[in-house]
């Protein structure tokens, strides 16, 4: 066998084995537990929360942000780092291109599971007024929908011919990769195609997903609630979808590395650099969070002033610096130090980092919604807390399964490391040159 | 013998946008008067109701010549006019804070004639106390019917809208339920049915829902809040909240006639009205232009103590 | 001893056979006349009744009306039936009725022969007045002038006039709460603020409400009002405006940035459709 059948078969796609197959019921028993609560919340009404007048917004909408900022990480990897020109990153694109492929998509359902009339869906399209921030949102989830699947797609093109060659045994499955692989022959006009697509969905994808997180940014700052007016929101998602989306990059990249033996192609070398870029993001989200949480407090209005102290010593404290330490100061102290940037405990952190992300959502829709300008009065005593109820927790473990899930129906099928170009990187290309230019 | 005095005659400039609304409204004041010189010709009494005619002007009429399809015995407006509201009109509402003592007859009328059934009544009465050293009052609170809304300027379907009259007002049947609109509002003036309301007074009743009268029916999954009664003034009367407080604490009125009328039926011109007792908007350096302007509770007509017997903070809407 | 047994009786009987007449409710009538000028006037009756310590109107009460034409003549005039409201109005043609000598006019409003309530009578007189106003622009002030005269032209001194303008739920009072009226049963009344009207045009009533005369107004119009100009933005391209009138910078900026970025996926798209048609006979990677 050549070094590059060698590749090939190392890098296509294999069926689970009984770890994966576990794995993968289990999203789906979670899944199907999350519709059965969400045709429950149908039928009563969004009741079956615990969202009510005051906390009007609740998981639904940490959870949609949260789905946003993780998507991030497709044009982190795939665009931004590609300016960078380095060969380093070609294992791990077409993971990062997967899991925002895949949040972007469960971002779009998770924001229709908080409507209260999720049948006058169509009412968005009919009635759709430009001067609003969800009209706005609503535009730029779906261009960003597209283009994180072209993303996908352009590069995945070789790969799929090859795999239709590779597994030309299985009927069913050649078939399939031949008709998505859209008859790739390696052309030189094909090559020329898709060179210059992929450079152009490149840069296109820059500027629309830093539009989606001032956008999803803006549907908090564009209100007048404590908390929530700030200038400074916009960068502030910016800053922290980075960071999440280099976390769940790392911790995805480190459960495939294990479970498909990859380690001759995610190395050492790949977590050490990710976890500078995480320290990186880290870091620059540690500034904005310096700039949106104790800057207030040195002249804080009173409004304001409830609202940290809500935060740094009052209800929220455990969570807040759960989140402030354990989401950002821990990992950054760890991740300073080469030691910290090994495969392991770089995983741990990550993972950290990407659940503190979740509740860090949390602490910004929840706390906010509980100091309106007026005192709450006239409504039951249950209303002055929030804590999501059995349903809500249901339904978001539901769309995180799902978010999980299609992740792994895309992995199952999918080679991972993109075959054509690791070959290409590595130099052991059959016939010693292609047709790409 | 009339003494016959020379009238001068002042011509009246043309303005552009009033001329047709001039020109239909004399066809709707003939038509009016007309209708009123019918009512008026014989002696048997006969039931009268108020109706506005398309220029905004007030007749009352036969029961028996006007078409019942609404709650109050009135046909609905068109969607055009709902959307467009009274011409010639700007709505304003006056709270006096120097006559309010939580009586909460206001709060009645409104959930009573809304049919609201939920935990969140739309018309509050806040116990507010500005700071520790500062005196405390009632504040009655409703929406503001503000003229830079922040709700209606968020709203992603055109669901809640802004009329030419001033007054804001909820489709029930366009709305997505995304709440947007209530994340927006700083007056906390709205509120969800999270689910099917449990509106029994409207069980079996054959009612036509119109923006203009809200609550009738609520709709699940949709905002709801205060509609200054649009199906009140379009009767000649005045809000619920204004008519049903004993001590003469809300006036209402139109702006453009600079004139607000109180629950006792006693009329003010609203810009002395607010000049002598330094009315202010609430929270006006928000910058959402309300309508509601409020008059500072100074020469209190009763003991804020007296209130609070009837103070619950709990509850808003009063279950049977 | 005969007529003393028939007496108890009789006296017996009555209070046997009119358990009606003891169950029979007393109502309260109240009689106002009304009149606007240039039209006929007419008697508001009023009936109420009180049950249970509160006061509720007496709905559907036949009430019969009489005119006194001398001390002891009273001409029977018609019926009228309670609304609802427990109100009823009886119109008088006083023009009709004016003569030289008669200048008092009294009315009897009598509830006889109900079932439900007791037989009662209540009168109202008033004297024929006739109030004149209009308003007068004098150096460049505007004024409100009126004149009270009874029905044969002689001035009324001292009666309390007010001076009200229409306004869309209850008139609106102009100056003081009421006028004087001078030896010559005039009043001039200035009007100091600008007062707005649609159209410029103002409705005012000048009202006399006194115990001899009754409730007596003069309603004109006077085209001296400020002009009301439509300040809403309901026209103009605003922020809260609806989809038909989006801001044009929300129409010329976000959409040009919309479609450049969807005219470049579909070019993209239409890449994949060339790539797909592409297919060229060599199958060199």
């Amino acid at each position: 066998m050549t070094k590059y059948e060698e590749l090939v078969s190392e890098l296509a796609p294999r069926k689970f084995n009984k770890i994966g197959v576990v794995w993968t019921i289990g999203l789906v028993v979670v899944v199907i537990i999350g519709v059965i609560a969400y045709i429950d919340q149908i039928i009563k009404g969004q009741i079956v929360t615990n969202m009510r007048d005051y906390v009007l917004w609740g998981v639904y909408i940490s959870n949609f942000v949260f789905f946003v900022a993780i998507s991030f990480v497709g044009s982190l990897t795939a665009a931004i780092l590609r300016l960078t020109n380095k060969t380093w990153r070609t294992p791990l694109v077409r993971i990062a291109e997967i899991i925002a492929f895949s949040a972007i998509i469960m971002a779009g359902i998770t924001i229709v599971l908080d409507m209260g009339r999720p049948d006058r869906l169509l009412n968005l399209f009919l009635y759709a007024r430009l001067q609003s921030p969800i009209t706005w949102d609503v535009i730029i989830i779906s261009t960003y929908i597209a283009i994180s699947a072209l993303i996908l797609y352009f590069p995945l093109l070789p790969d799929l011919a090859i795999l239709k060659k590779h597994f030309k045994s299985n009927a069913f499955l050649s078939k399939w990769y031949g008709i998505l692989s859209l008859k790739w022959s390696g052309s030189s006009m094909q090559w020329a195609l898709q060179k210059k697509s992929i450079k152009t969905v490149a840069l296109l994808i820059i500027p629309v997903a830093l539009i989606l997180q001032t956008v999803d940014a803006w549907l908090f700052s564009t209100t007048y609630r404590i908390g929530w007016d700030s200038t400074n929101l916009g960068p502030y998602f910016i800053a922290g979808a980075m960071v999440v989306g280099v976390g769940s990059l790392i911790a995805v990249m480190f459960v495939l590395r294990k479970a498909y033996s990859l380690e001759k192609y995610i190395t050492k070398l790949h977590f050490d650099k990710l976890g500078q870029l995480l320290v990186f993001t880290c870091l620059v989200y540690l500034y904005f969070n310096i700039n949106e949480y104790l800057l207030p407090a040195f002249t804080a209005p009173k409004a304001e002033e409830i609202h940290l102290q809500e935060l740094f010593t009052g209800h929220y404290a455990p969570m807040f610096w759960f989140v402030t330490i354990g989401g950002l100061i821990i990992p950054i102290l760890i991740l300073i130090f080469p030691k910290g940037r090994k495969p392991l405990p770089l995983f741990i952190v990550a993972i950290l980092v990407v659940v503190t992300s979740w509740w860090k959502r949390y602490l910004i829709v929840v706390p906010a919604l509980l100091h309106p300008f007026l005192p709450i009065q006239g409504v039951p005593e249950s209303w002055h807390h929030y804590f999501p109820s059995l349903h809500e927790w249901a339904i978001i473990s539901g769309t995180l399964a799902m978010a999980l899930l299609i992740i792994t129906i895309l992995i199952r099928y999918l080679p991972i490391i993109p075959i054509h170009r690791t070959a290409k990187e590595m130099g052991i290309l059959p016939n010693g040159k292609s047709k790409e230019s | 013998m009339d003494d016959k005095k020379k009238k001068t005659k002042i011509s009246s400039g043309r303005r552009a946008f009033l001329k047709s609304g001039f020109l239909a409204g004399s066809a709707a004041a003939l038509t009016g008067i007309g209708l009123n010189a019918l009512a008026d010709d014989d002696n048997h009494t006969s039931d009268k109701v108020k109706v506005m005619t398309s220029d905004g002007k007030v007749v009352e009429v036969d029961s028996g010549t006007v078409e019942k399809a609404h709650s109050c015995g009135m046909k609905n407006p068109t969607r055009k006019e709902v959307r467009e509201g009274i011409p010639g009109r700007k709505f304003v509402m006056v709270v006096d804070l120097a006559r309010c003592r939580n009586a909460l007859k206001c709060q009645e009328s409104c959930n009573k004639n809304h049919y609201i059934t939920g935990h969140n009544a739309w018309l509050k009465v806040y116990n507010m106390k500005e700071s520790q050293d500062t005196a405390p009052y009632w504040m009655p609170m409703m929406c503001q019917h503000c003229d830079e809304p922040a709700c209606v300027t968020v709203c992603p379907v055109d669901a809640t809208f802004k009329r030419r009259d001033g007054i804001v007002l909820i489709d029930n049947e366009q709305c997505i339920g995304c709440r947007f609109c209530m994340a927006a509002c700083p007056y906390s003036a709205r509120v969800f049915n999270w689910n099917e309301p449990d509106q029994k007074e409207l069980v079996g009743k054959d009612i036509e829902y119109s923006p203009e009268h809200a609550g009738a029916p609520s709709v699940k999954g949709t905002v709801d809040k205060c509609d200054f009664c649009p199906h009140m003034i379009r009767m000649g009367e005045l809000p619920h909240c204004v008519s049903s407080c004993p001590n003469d604490v809300f006036l209402f009125g139109d702006a453009y006639e600079d004139t607000v009328t109180n629950g006792s039926g006693k009329s003010y011109q609203l810009s002395k009205l607010l000049k002598d007792k330094s009315g202010y908007r609430y929270m006006d350096g928000l910058g959402t232009q309300p309508s509601v302007f409020y008059l500072p509770p100074v020469d209190r007509s009763d003991k804020f103590e007296d209130g609070l017997d009837d103070y619950n903070e709990f509850q808003s809407v009063t279950k049977p | 001893m005969r007529a003393f047994i028939y007496t108890i009786i009789l006296g017996f009987c009555t209070i046997i056979l009119s358990p009606q007449l003891q169950a029979k409710e007393k109502a309260r009538l109240s009689v106002n006349y009304n009149k606007v000028m240039g039209e006929n006037g007419f008697l508001l009756i009023n009936a109420k009744y009180k049950i249970k310590k509160k006061y509720q109107p007496v709905t559907n009460l036949k009430l019969n009306i009489y005119e006194e034409i001398s001390e002891d003549s009273v001409a029977y005039k018609g019926q009228v039936i309670t609304d609802n409201s427990g109100s009823a109005k009886f119109i008088i043609n006083t023009e009709t009725v004016i003569s030289d000598k008669v200048l008092v006019f009294k009315y009897l409003v009598r509830i006889e022969d109900d079932d439900k309530f007791k037989d009662i009578e209540k009168s109202e007189s008033f004297y024929n007045v006739i109030l004149i106003a209009e308003a007068i622009e004098k150096d460049s002030v505007h004024y409100i002038s009126a004149k009270l005269t009874d029905g044969l032209g002689n001035p009324l001194e001292g009666e309390k006039l007010q001076v009200l303008l229409q306004r869309l739920f209850a008139p609106l009072s102009v100056g003081k709460s009421n006028y004087k009226t001078d030896s010559d049963g005039s009043i001039f009344v200035a009007i100091e603020d600008p007062l707005p009207g649609i159209d410029g045009m103002l409705t005012f009533e000048v009202v006399l409400d006194s115990r001899n005369y009754g409730n007596i107004k003069k309603i004109f119009n006077a085209p001296i009002g400020k002009l009301v100009t439509d300040q809403s933005t309901f026209e103009e391209r605003t922020m809260w405006s609806p989809p038909s009138k989006t801001p044009l910078f929300l129409w010329i900026f976000p959409n040009i940035v919309i479609l450049g970025i969807w005219i470049v996926i579909v070019v993209l798209i239409s890449n994949l459709f060339k790539i797909y048609k592409s297919n060229k006979q060599t199958n060199k990677l």
